[in-house]
């Protein structure tokens, strides 16, 4: 498969899968020419970009029956805007450059497409690279939810693609799982539907060039007013990313650059239209980064 | 019929909710130039043998073939006609042997370039370096004239593209003083590494 053709294949699976990754090729070039730490300040919008869309749109109601057999299959769009402070950064000098003033700040992957130079001691330039000039980020997951058993149902999404023959883009993985617990059967006299929830994912790119895990766990209330039901919920959402590529400053060698992990609260307000078949819902949230959702899911 | 009554409410927070963050949630596909910029490396390494009191030793380097700017320009999916700037973005050394005089040290080192038919200039000044040790990669000081000379060189080897450029080979010189405790003669290797920036543009589809 020749980079063309692999290209096209990612910005489809990203249409699917949200947004900004569909350049992720050219990124990995990109990335190949920055040190760890300014790699760490290129890439620097994307975490909390991440940590927005994938812990959101989870659990879009808080009754979760007792016992019983329901299965919904669905898609499910978030998406978060940036802001104009993520678009640039300071960068450092890598080995064997030494800037001289003044500093040029540098766009980060969500900002201006022109690289920058910086002038340095004796004449020396550094370049950094463009970004794709995004003024949003979007996610997009399949998720399937099977219940109930105890008041429990389960939740999983997934996708995968593998670009076996292509040296850019080996291959891209998407998995999550969790559970939501119904909190209503065992305090009955709640005025509102209240369950209990938690949920693991993991998004890799190439194994290694990205790989992010995230955990969500979460309170959904919910009350049903016929088809409608509206939702809220109290969340907290922990976040890790690391990135690792080829060094093109010493070929063979690799960079890896490890993330903070991160925790912000995830509040949540939404509503669920809930057709005997047809489930479609859309939510507001204020999280890592803020932003909304909608899903479109089938079944009972 | 409640439900229905609450329907057209509802369908209306819903729609509000996806036109709000419309365009972030059904992005438009936009064509992008996006200026990457990649880097490639050549090396000079210099065999230090003689002498217990200088350095005076000279490598000659294909910068043209060792930096191989189209195979660069290609992994990074950069046409060369795309190609904005190179140019000589650091240099730094290492010592990849050490001497066997652990307190052996280079100090007022220099190191010049030559490119095949023009005049040698000083590349690397006020250089100190302690080769009694395998070191990692360490900074120098850059002179203006020697970075010239590497430019140019970069300037025509893009021209080139894809042949060889005339004149693609250059003289690298190490000149210095030593010391050590013992006296011994000098015996290491030192290698000089040349970074080069390079800037391109590409076209990307990215949601907008």
């Amino acid at each position: 498969m020749n980079r063309r053709h692999a290209v096209r294949l990612v910005f489809v699976l990203v249409v699917l899968a949200g947004g900004a990754l569909r350049a992720e090729a050219q990124l990995s070039d990109n990335l190949g020419a920055l040190t760890g730490e300014n790699s760490r300040k290129y890439l620097g919008p994307l975490p909390d970009a991440f940590s927005g869309t994938m812990n959101s749109a989870i659990f879009t109601s808080g009754k979760v029956p007792k016992v019983g057999i329901e299965f919904t299959v669905g898609v499910k769009v978030m998406g978060v805007k940036f802001d104009d402070q993520d678009r640039l950064y300071t960068p450092t000098d890598p080995p064997g450059f030494t800037s001289t003033p003044p500093v040029i700040p540098a766009p980060t992957v969500v900002g201006g497409s022109d690289a920058v130079s910086q002038s340095g001691q004796g004449g020396a330039t550094q370049y950094y690279p463009g970004g794709f000039d995004l003024g949003e980020f979007a996610f997009a997951a399949p998720q399937l939810s099977v219940g109930s058993v105890m008041g429990t149902r389960a939740v999983v999404r997934w996708f995968a693609h593998d670009f076996a023959a292509d040296n850019f883009i080996e291959k891209i993985s998407f998995f999550g799982i969790g559970a939501q617990h119904s909190l209503s059967q065992h305090v009955p006299a709640l005025p509102l539907d209240l369950a209990l929830g938690v949920f693991y994912q993991s998004f890799k790119i190439n194994d290694r060039l990205l790989d992010i895990k995230t955990v969500h766990l979460d309170v959904t209330g919910s009350r049903s007013l016929g088809i409608v039901q509206p939702y809220g919920a109290l969340g907290l959402d922990t976040f890790k990313m690391d990135a690792d590529y080829e060094d093109s400053n010493n070929p063979g060698s690799h960079i890896t650059v490890d993330f903070d992990r991160t925790t912000h609260i995830h509040l949540t307000a939404g509503v669920l239209i809930n057709f005997p078949i047809v489930k479609l819902h859309g939510e507001a949230n204020l999280a890592a980064t803020n932003g909304v959702a909608v899903g479109l899911s089938f079944g009972k | 019929m409640r439900r229905f009554r609450f329907w057209p409410q509802m369908a209306l927070v819903l729609t509000v909710a996806v036109m709000n963050g419309g365009c972030i949630l059904i992005p438009e596909i936009k064509d992008r130039l996006v200026e990457l910029a990649v880097s490639g490396t050549t090396s000079a390494v210099f065999t230090v043998q003689g002498s217990s009191t200088s350095v005076d030793e000279t490598t000659v380097v294909d910068v043209g073939a060792d930096l191989d700017l189209a195979k660069v320009l290609a992994d990074a999916g950069i046409d060369v006609s795309q190609v904005t700037h190179v140019a000589l973005s650091g240099v730094s050394y290492r010592i990849l042997r050490a001497d066997p005089d652990a307190s052996r040290e280079i100090l007022n080192g220099a190191i010049t370039i030559q490119r095949a038919g023009g005049t040698v200039e000083n590349l690397v000044s006020g250089l100190s370096a302690a080769p009694g040790a395998v070191s990692g990669y360490q900074t120098v000081t850059l002179d203006p004239a020697g970075v010239g000379v590497v430019n140019q060189m970069l300037d025509d080897i893009l021209a080139a593209l894809p042949g060889a450029p005339a004149n693609g080979s250059a003289t690298f010189h190490l000149t210095g003083e030593t010391t050590s405790n013992t006296g011994n003669p000098t015996d290491f290797d030192f290698e000089l590494k040349i970074t080069v920036s390079i800037t391109g543009k590409i076209t990307v589809s990215v949601p907008a």
